[in-house]
Order: C-alpha cells, then structure tokens, then sequence
C-alpha cells in the first residue's frame, strides 16, 4: 500500500495538470472554433446560391422541413431567387459526406459545395474539384436522377454524372445526398419556397 | 554529445521513418499530397518538441512503473492542444488532416523518443532531439508525398504538371502505393548509406529497440551483444 502512493500521487498531480491546461486551451478556442464552422457555413451557402442580397443565414431566412434546413436567398425587391440546403450521404469511402446545395425556385442546381467529407486524400477528396462538382449545375429536369453513368441502367441520365476515376464510391455518395435533398425539396416545394421568412 | 549532433542524427543517420523505420502509420497514411505530408510533419514535430521538453524537464519525478501512463498523457494533451489550435485557427487544414491528428498520441516515435531519449537527457537535448527527429520525420513525409502526388497525381502542391493527357498511375495514392515507395525510399536510403559508410552500415531494418518498452537488462544485454555479434552465416 505504502508503495503505491507515491505512484497515484504522481499520475494525479500530473492527469491534473493536464487537464488544467486542456481546460485552458479549450475555453480559449472554443470561440475562433465554433466562428470557423460558422464562417464556413456561410462560405458554402454563398458560394452555392445565386446572387441574393439579403442574409439567408438568419433565422429569420430559413426553414427547417424534414431533417433539411433551407436557407433562403432572396434579391433586393424581397423576391425569392435561391434556396441553399445541406444534405447528407453515409454512403462515403470514408464516411459520411455532407454537401451544400444551392438551388433556383425551379428546383435546377446553381451550384453544390462539399462541406465535409473523409475520403482519401488526393483521390475521393477530388468529389471536390470544381470539374466534378459543375456537372450537378443546370437542368430542371424532373427525371433527372444525377446517378453517376456507371450506375444508369438504359437511357442514361442528361447530362450525366461522370464517376472520379478510381473514386466511384465517393462520386456515387455525393449523388446520393444530392438526388435525395432535391427528392425532399420536390415534395415539399411549396410550404419552403412559401417561407415563413417572409421578405428581408 | 553534442547538441547539433543530438539535432542532425535525427534527419540522416536516425531518420525515424527512413532510418528507424518507425511511425509508418501516418508516414503511409497521410502522404497522399505534398502538403498533408508536410503538415503532419510539423503537427508531430510540435507534439515531440514539447512532449520531449516536458518529460525530460519530469525526467528524475515520475516513478519507474507509472512512467508509461505520465507520457502517454502528456503525449495526449499536446496532441490535444494542436487538434483544438488548429481547428480554431487553421481550418482548411484540420479538415484535411483531421482524422490522423488523434493518431499522433500513438505514433510510435513520440514515446519511444520520450522513452529512450528525453526522460534520461539533459532538456536542451530533449529539444534538440525532438527538432531533429521532427524534422527528419517532416522531410520523409514530405519527400514520400511528394513523390506520390507527382505520380498519383500528376500534380504537385495541387498544380498540375503534365497538362491534362498525363494518366496518373492511381495505385501511387493508394494505400499499395504508400508501400511500394516507402520500400524504394529504404533502398535508396540503406544504398546510400552502405556507399558512405564503405559497407559498414547495417541497413534499416523495423527494429523495435528504440520503442522498447521494457526495464528487462537482460533483454537490453541480449540486443547489445547481439548488435555486437559478426554477422554470421544464415
């Protein structure tokens, strides 16, 4: 017993010091930490929505429907011009896959941004580049199901999505979350395009 | 003992992943592009600074048996400690990295030099260690990521360099790739070496001796005289 003191004593003097010091990093950058996930919340938001001129990160410009939360950009006469949202694949090489859409009011794709991912560096992190990403922009067609070519039994899709080479897990992922965000959005249009938002 | 010396065994002659082959997860792991390569790098290298500091300045308290648990969390606060800092401040890369950070806390080079060197060496040669094994640590997963991204890639830093006809070899970045040319990084390395040294140096071989985690003296005297002993006919 006598022995063992010295050996607690010392792998609690130090446990406590370290948690100390954690404790102190921690609260100093709790706030730079939860401003970064902020910024690039907002970062992703802009760069997917057509030109807007209000906030559509507040409150006051979004709506939750589903597990889906729309971000509403609307232009300087109050008009709605693009609706950002982020949705989520578990599909991934390496996990799940979180992608930012930013749609027109017809339910076309403006533009899609990862926001996170875990696939391999270099390679499944190429659902990134903006060669793959583009080829979501475009068509209101209803059809289109944004599967990637290998997947499309028969007539394929127009355009189609072209699979990364060697990355056709991570490529399909993304689809996946895409195709079912723009499922939601279809089959609730009218109460987020109606927007209890209401103007700016 | 010199400090330049403790701070220049670490890029060649001990080079942990060239030389000691040691730490190969993230060496194999991250070195998909140049720059996840050369921010681990310096990741782990704060981490061995300041853990070799740390346990070298603790040197004569922590008693013999629980001296594994104090490393490990001291290990695990630095690690720690650069996962919230960069998280906070550097978020592009904690994005790109942030899996493998954790893994820091376990890389093998980080205790076995708390263990070996900085628990029973002076502190400004703990430093000096730490900056040295860092930075030769740095430079092999610099070059290694280096090389697979040019190859893998086509690209280097994320610039493309063969215009768009260039067919990357993909196996370069996967997981196969990492093998392959950490295995021609070690011949090159023992090749080197052996025209060097005139022969004399033993090739790198995984050898868990720095890592060792034992008080046994017997088992210590048994790899002395074994390290001794002429190669003898296999």
């Amino acid at each position: 017993m006598r022995e063992l003191l010295p050996l607690v004593a010392t792998l609690t003097a130090i446990a406590a010091t370290a948690g100390l010091c954690l404790a102190l990093v921690y609260a100093l950058t709790e706030g730079p930490i939860a401003e970064a996930e902020l910024e690039q919340m907002r970062r992703a938001i802009r760069a997917v929505l057509p030109d807007f001129d209000n906030s559509p990160d507040e409150a006051a410009n979004w709506i939750e429907s589903g597990d889906y939360r729309f971000f509403l950009g609307r232009d300087a006469a109050g008009e709605l011009v693009g609706i950002a949202f982020s949705s989520a694949s578990r599909e991934g090489y390496g996990g799940t896959i979180e992608v930012m859409i930013g749609i027109f009011p017809d339910a076309s794709i403006h533009r899609i941004e990862i926001l996170r991912h875990l696939e391999t560096p270099g390679l499944g992190s190429k659902i990134e580049a903006p060669d793959f990403r583009d080829q979501f922009a475009g068509s209101s067609d209803e059809n289109r199901t944004y599967e990637v070519s290998k997947d499309s039994r028969g007539a394929p899709d127009r355009p189609p999505i072209d699979a990364i080479t060697g990355a056709t897990i991570s490529s399909r992922a993304v689809s996946e979350a895409v195709r079912n965000g723009l499922e939601h959005f279809r089959a609730h249009r009218d109460e987020i395009a109606a927007g209890n938002g209401g103007g700016r | 003992m010199s400090i330049t010396r403790e701070f220049i065994k670490g890029i060649w002659s001990e080079n942990p992943v060239l030389r000691l082959v040691l730490g190969l997860c993230p060496a194999l792991a991250v070195t998909t592009t140049m720059l996840n390569g050369v921010a681990m790098g310096l990741a782990a290298t704060f981490v061995l600074v300041m853990s070799n500091i740390v346990i070298s300045l603790l040197g004569g308290l922590i008693p013999k048996k629980v001296r594994i648990p104090c490393y490990i969390i001291v290990i695990a606060s630095f690690v720690t400690i650069v996962d919230l800092v960069m998280h906070g401040f550097l978020y592009d890369l904690w994005k790109a990295l942030g899996l493998f950070i954790p893994l820091i806390v376990v890389n093998c080079i980080i205790l076995g030099r708390a263990e070996a060197f900085a628990s029973k060496n002076k502190v400004h040669y703990a430093l000096a260690d730490g900056l040295g094994m860092g930075a030769g640590f740095t430079l092999a997963l610099t070059l290694l990521g280096a090389v697979r991204e040019i190859i893998g890639d086509g690209r280097i830093l994320g610039y493309a360099l063969f215009g768009p006809d260039f067919p990357p070899l993909l196996l370069a970045i996967l997981p196969p790739g990492a093998f392959i040319f950490l295995g021609l990084f070690l011949a090159g390395m023992n090749k080197i070496e052996e025209w060097r040294t005139g022969g004399a140096a033993e090739p790198a071989e995984a050898d868990a001796t720095c890592c060792l985690l034992t008080d046994s003296k017997e088992l210590r005297a048994r790899i002395a005289a074994e390290e001794e002993k002429p190669p003898s006919a296999a």
